[in-house]
């Protein structure tokens, strides 16, 4: 049987045309907003490496202060204690203990600024977590690309896919660093390594 | 003070003050940095070390391929290294301790974490 002599086949074949042109009007429709959105990608990671950049600074501005202080407390703990011995040598003993006071408060300031440092831990792990989000957006940079060169008519686009990611496997930081792991992880490490060694 | 001769190798200049001051504040003054796996093997040319600490996630060579490294060299295979690095996943741990590290430590660590630590390590070698 000619197909052409199946009832309605012309009203078909032609309403088929009109939705396959609806689909692509609507695909062209989509090309500015995509192509638009995978120009900002790369504006996106810049500012994300700025960002990471200014607070590098920062957190190294601040360890500068803080070891400062750590040290000018070094030198005003050790002076202390040398006027609390002399006062204890010419039995100042009331001078003696006031000047102890101040060495312990000299040694507070100094266990602040060290606890200063140690929360400065923050930006290991925020680098590495802007360093996971900048990878992201480079991935769906590709992906935005791949996807504009096959609505372009690219039969090989889908490779450049496929060769992106085989470049991508080598990463510089942990995607799941977390600065809230600190103690309550330690212990967990602590328990495995202890339960590994014994044999468990 | 302790006659211990310390490797710090992380990418981070912010990380690697803070294990500079933390080591130092626990009585280890002698401290070299390096900023990856690469360049720690390049300073263990130049000098010797006696205890390393190393972080993992690096550019140009990872904590885990310089462990791996320094466990296959005779001069190196018995160096005491503790590795201080973010990663906290089970398989990573198990992973770093088949490559040969002393000791792990997640980030981000206490002054006492690490002190006990070395002390661990040095005390188990």
């Amino acid at each position: 049987m000619d197909i052409k002599q199946l009832p309605n086949f012309e009203k078909e074949l032609r309403g088929m045309r009109e939705a396959v042109g609806e689909m692509l009007s609507r695909f062209r429709d989509l090309h500015s907003p995509i192509r638009e959105s995978q120009a900002r990608m790369p504006e996106a990671s810049k500012q994300l490496r700025k960002v990471n950049d200014q607070t590098e600074a920062a957190a190294s501005r601040v360890l500068d202060v803080a070891e400062a202080l750590s040290d000018r407390d070094t030198v005003l703990i050790n002076k202390l204690c040398d006027a609390a011995k002399i006062a204890e040598t010419n039995a100042c003993t009331e001078l003696a203990g006031r000047i102890t006071d101040c060495r312990e408060l000299a040694e507070l300031n100094q266990n602040d600024s060290f606890a200063i440092m140690e929360a400065l831990q923050f930006q290991d792990i925020t680098s590495q977590q802007l360093a996971h989000t900048m990878d992201l957006l480079h991935d769906i940079e590709v992906r935005m690309d791949v996807l504009m060169a096959m609505m372009d008519g690219d039969g090989e686009a889908s490779q450049r896919l496929v060769n992106s990611d085989a470049g991508n496997t080598q990463k510089s930081y942990d995607p799941n660093a977390e600065f809230a792991v600190g103690k309550s992880g330690q212990a967990d490490v602590d328990s495995l390594i202890s339960s590994l060694k014994s044999g468990g | 003070m302790s006659d211990l001769k310390i490797l710090a190798v992380d990418d981070s200049p912010t990380m690697r003050r803070i294990i500079v001051n933390t080591l130092k504040r626990a009585g280890y003054e002698d401290v070299t940095e390096a900023s990856d796996g690469k360049d720690a093997l390049a300073k263990m040319q130049i000098d010797s070390f006696n205890f390393v600490i190393t972080d993992w996630n690096m550019p140009n060579m990872d904590g885990l391929t310089f462990v791996n490294k320094l466990r296959g060299d005779p001069q190196t295979a018995k160096l005491p290294i503790l590795m201080v690095t973010t990663r906290s996943v089970k398989d990573d741990i198990i992973s770093a301790l088949k490559a040969g590290v002393n000791n792990y430590v997640v980030k981000p660590f206490t002054p006492d974490t690490i002190k006990e630590k070395i002390n661990d390590v040095l005390a188990n070698i």
